[in-house]
């Protein structure tokens, strides 16, 4: 049985698989604003918002269409949590 | 506005019919592959609701309102009251000739044609079809809502009235052009298409990977993409068919031939970033 920490490991670490393939930046931390930086362009946007709704199983909606939702690994994981817990 | 018909779902075709819709339009986007209009609504969705990310203000219309002005249809003869269509089926001339004529057969006589063509000559386009004079080459740019310059492209026969009509057009989506004349793969890809092949061809010849060829591009040309990511974007397919159909149009000259990488990864199907692979690697799921 998973707990939630563990759970939440596991998010993070598809994520962060799936942003290093696309920036193919291995050394980013968690909290590196991938947006801001210039290291992706909106093309990875609608690929990261793709990505999360079919490996997570969740329905980004407009009202979370908002780069702080986006712009990180770490922003990405809480978004998850937050949008799974609801579910 | 006017009705405007878009003739072919890939990925220039959706990117104008995208456009359109965000400028207020209400195309038709039509395809003789159901698959290729579901991927296209899909590819359309995704990017609208990127843009919205990305958006300083909420835009006025949520993502769902913006696609659903766009009509997908299968059936050429939902032409039957279109103003103007513009043209993006695959780059071979064998197809494009049949397609111009089916589009003259099912569209008003006053209908004018646009080819969104990278390098066949507009001038032979137009001569499928009995109304030359209506038909012109406007060179879209992909991404197509990002990029608001356009090379057009009379044929040798296209008339002024086509040339305002297709300039109004543009005009309402915000884009400015470059007229240039008729000339197979005109300015742009007469000059990217033999570099693009050259860059391939480096990587290849192991002189540098393909980060370190764009690199050169970007960092110290100050290009926003090297010509790698360039050629991953168009679609590597695309690429080796213009170089193709330039090969053909220029005789044979050596110089336009594909270099065996890219041959090769087109026959892998590495088409670039539709398919997720292609010099580079995109994040999939």
């Amino acid at each position: 049985m998973h707990d939630t920490a563990t759970m939440q490991d596991t998010t993070r670490q598809q994520i962060r698989a799936f942003v290093e393939t696309a920036t193919r930046d291995a050394s980013m931390s968690d909290d590196h604003n991938f947006f801001e930086s210039g290291l992706v362009n909106s093309l990875f946007a609608a690929e990261l918002v793709a990505f999360v709704e079919q490996t997570f199983g969740i329905t980004v909606d407009n009202e979370d269409l908002d780069l702080a939702n986006f712009c990180s690994v770490d922003a990405l994981t809480g978004f998850v949590a937050r949008k799974a817990g609801r579910a | 506005m006017a009705s405007v018909g878009i003739l072919g779902a890939g990925v220039m075709g959706a990117g104008v019919a995208e456009d359109l819709a965000r400028h207020g339009f209400a195309p038709i986007l039509i395809d003789n592959a159901a698959t290729a209009l579901d991927a296209a609504k899909t590819g359309i969705h995704g990017r609208l609701r990127a843009a919205a990310m990305f958006a300083k203000t909420k835009p006025a219309d949520p993502p769902d309102a913006v696609l659903g002005r766009i009509r997908f249809s299968t059936d050429l003869s939902d032409l039957g009251d279109t103003e103007i269509v513009i043209e993006n089926v695959t780059e071979d001339i064998g197809i494009k000739a049949d397609v111009f004529a089916q589009l003259d057969a099912a569209c008003p006589p006053d209908c004018i044609f646009v080819a969104n063509t990278s390098c066949i000559p507009i001038t032979r386009l137009g001569g499928f079809t009995k109304r030359p004079a209506q038909v012109i080459g406007v060179h879209f740019m992909n991404p197509v809502p990002m990029k608001h310059t356009v090379e057009m492209i009379p044929g040798t026969e296209t008339d002024q009235r086509t040339i305002e009509r297709t300039q109004a057009l543009l005009t309402a989506l915000g884009k400015d052009w470059v007229m240039v004349k008729d000339s197979p793969g005109f300015v742009s890809n007469r000059v990217l298409m033999v570099t693009i092949n050259e860059a391939v061809r480096l990587v290849e010849e192991g002189v540098a990977d393909a980060d370190g060829v764009d690199k050169i591009f970007t960092a110290c040309f100050g290009h926003a993409m090297g010509p790698l990511a360039t050629g991953d974007l168009i679609g590597l397919d695309t690429i080796r068919r213009s170089l193709e159909v330039l090969l053909d149009c220029y005789d044979g000259d050596p110089k336009y031939a594909p270099c065996d990488l890219l041959k090769r990864l087109v026959d892998e199907g590495k088409l670039g970033r539709k398919t997720g692979q292609g010099l580079y690697t995109y994040g999939r799921s």
